[in-house]
C-alpha cells in the first residue's frame, strides 16, 4: 500500500510539473492516435528481462511492421523471438489492430479515443501467472484507449481485456492458473528538447512515465508496474525508446518483475 | 458600368473569369505538437498534384503552400491530405487572384477551378490578390464551424453542395465551398 501511494505520488508530481510540453508516442503502450495513411512503420522492440527464479536473464526480440491502413485503422504484425528456453529461436507471431473513433481537434490539442484488438500465437513453455499475448501467450486481447493532448501535454488511459490459450507444441497452462486478464495503463509524457522547433531535422528528447497494471478476476491476483523511459526522435522520422520497468506491487508468478527496453523505429511515409 | 455588371453577375448567380487564380494558401493543422506529427502532414502535403512548394512553421503548425502555376486548387484534396495523416484542419486561407468585381453576400465565383460561395461580403470592390478564409464543415474547427452554421443558415452550408439555395446557374450537387472574406 505504502509503495502505491509513492508511485501515484510520482505520478502526480510528474502531470503537475509537466508544463513544458508532451509527445502521445508512449515506449509501453499505444496512444488513441494512428500512425498515417499509407505509411509503413518498421519497430524493433529488444526486452530484457530479468528472470530471478531461473538466475538468468532472457532476451526477447519483436520484429514488426506496422501500417497506417486509413486515417482511422492501423495494422501491425509482429515476430516474437526469445531464447527463454535455449538458443534465440521464433517462438510466436502476433497481430495488433487499433481503430480510433472519435476524434476532436483543436489546435495544439486534441481528445481521441480507439478501440483496439490483438490476437497472438506462441509456442513457449508456460510457466507463469501472468497474461501477456504480446511475448508469451497464445490468446487475445480487445480494449479501448483515451488520449488527451492539452497544449502539448498528453494523457492516456487505456483498459484491456485480455483471454489466453495453451500455447503451441503442447505447452498447456498450469491448471489452476488464470486464463483471463484485465489490464489498464496510465501514461503521459513531457517534451524536453528542444524548447523551440526550428526544423524537422532538430533531435526531440521526451520523457514518459507510465503505470502498467494486470488483474486477474478469476484467482484475485495482480500486478502494478511502473515504467519511466526516454525517447529520442531523429529526423521527425526515427524513434529511439529506452525503458526501464518495474513492479511496485504484485502476487503474480512472473517471467520478470524488472526489464529493460530497448526500441527502434523507422517511419516510412507515403510508401503504400 | 461596374454597378450595372455586378448586377447581372448576380442575375447569373456565378461570377466567373479565367485568370481568378489561387496562387498560395496558410493552412493550419490542429491536433498535433509534435515534429513526427508535422513531418506527417508535410509528407501528404507534399503529394498533393496541385502543390508547387510547402514551407513549414512547426511552432504553430501552419503551413504556407504555393500551388502550380495555372493549376486547379481543390481545398478538399488538401484537407484530404491532412486528415490522411491523422490530423485536422483549423484554417485554410486562400491567396487568390480575384476578378475585377464587387462582391456581396452569397456571390459565387469560381477561382483556380472550384465554385465558392461568399458568405459575408458588403457589396465591396476587389481586384487583384485576396486573402480569403474557407469555412466549411472540416475546414475550421468544431466549435467555429457551429459558430458559422448559427450565422449561415442556407443549406448549402450544411452539405457543403449547391442546391436550390444556389440558384439555376449552378448545377445542383456541385461541390460548393464557402468564403468568408
Amino acid at each position: 500500500m505504502k509503495q502505491i501511494k509513492k508511485m501515484i505520488g510520482v505520478v502526480c508530481l510528474f502531470l503537475s510539473v509537466n508544463h513544458a510540453g508532451a509527445q502521445e508516442l508512449f515506449t509501453y503502450t499505444e496512444p488513441a492516435s494512428n500512425m498515417p495513411t499509407k505509411s509503413l512503420g518498421i519497430r524493433l522492440t529488444n526486452n530484457l528481462l530479468d528472470e530471478k527464479h531461473m538466475g538468468k536473464t532472457t532476451y526477447q526480440f519483436l520484429p514488426e511492421l506496422m501500417w497506417g491502413a486509413n486515417k482511422n485503422l492501423m495494422i501491425h504484425a509482429e515476430a516474437i523471438m526469445s531464447n527463454s528456453a535455449g538458443p534465440m529461436s521464433v517462438v510466436g507471431a502476433g497481430t495488433y489492430i487499433k481503430y480510433r473513433f472519435l476524434s476532436n481537434d483543436e489546435v495544439h490539442r486534441h481528445f481521441r479515443m480507439a478501440a483496439f484488438g490483438r490476437a497472438a500465437y506462441n509456442q513457449s513453455h508456460v510457466h507463469y501467472q501472468e497474461l501477456e499475448t504480446n511475448g508469451m501467450n497464445t490468446g487475445g486481447e480487445l480494449g479501448l484507449i483515451a488520449t488527451q493532448l492539452l497544449h502539448k501535454q498528453a494523457i492516456s488511459a487505456s483498459l484491456s481485456y485480455e483471454q489466453i490459450t495453451d500455447n503451441g507444441k503442447g505447452n498447456t497452462i498450469h491448471p489452476g492458473n488464470a486464463t483471463r486478464g484485465v489490464n489498464y495503463s496510465l501514461s503521459t509524457g513531457r517534451l524536453i528538447l528542444p524548447a523551440k522547433y526550428t526544423s524537422y531535422k532538430q533531435t526531440n528528447f521526451n520523457v514518459m512515465l507510465e503505470v502498467l497494471g494486470q488483474y486477474q478476476p478469476q484467482t484475485g491476483q495482480h500486478y502494478v508496474d511502473i515504467a519511466p523511459s526516454l525517447q529520442f526522435i531523429i529526423h521527425s522520422q526515427t524513434r529511439i525508446d529506452v525503458g526501464f520497468r518495474q513492479q511496485m506491487q504484485g502476487n503474480l508468478d512472473r517471467m520478470a518483475t524488472t526489464s529493460f527496453l530497448f526500441r527502434v523505429e523507422h517511419l516510412l511515409f507515403n510508401v503504400l | 458600368m461596374k454597378k450595372f455588371l455586378f448586377v447581372i453577375a448576380m442575375m447569373t448567380g456565378i461570377v466567373t473569369s479565367s485568370f481568378a487564380q489561387v496562387k498560395s494558401a496558410l493552412l493550419t493543422a490542429s491536433g498535433l505538437t509534435c515534429s513526427m506529427c508535422s513531418k506527417s502532414i508535410f509528407k501528404s502535403l507534399e503529394k498533393v498534384p496541385f502543390v508547387a512548394s510547402i514551407d513549414v512553421d512547426l511552432n504553430t503548425s501552419v503551413f504556407t503552400i504555393k500551388f502550380k502555376e495555372g493549376a486547379n486548387v481543390d481545398p478538399d484534396v488538401l484537407k484530404d491530405a491532412v486528415t490522411g495523416a491523422g490530423f485536422a484542419v483549423a484554417t485554410l486561407q486562400l491567396i487568390a487572384d480575384f476578378p475585377d468585381t464587387q462582391l456581396a453576400k452569397d456571390t459565387h465565383l469560381k477561382l483556380g477551378g472550384a465554385t465558392y460561395h461568399i458568405i459575408n461580403a458588403e457589396g465591396q470592390h476587389v481586384s487583384g490578390e485576396k486573402t480569403v478564409t474557407v469555412v466549411d464543415k472540416n475546414f475550421v474547427t468544431t466549435s467555429a464551424y457551429k459558430k458559422y452554421k448559427k450565422q449561415e443558415k442556407m443549406k448549402c452550408y450544411e452539405t457543403g453542395m449547391a442546391g436550390s439555395c444556389c440558384g439555376a446557374n449552378i448545377t445542383a450537387g456541385t461541390r460548393i465551398y464557402h468564403l468568408s472574406l
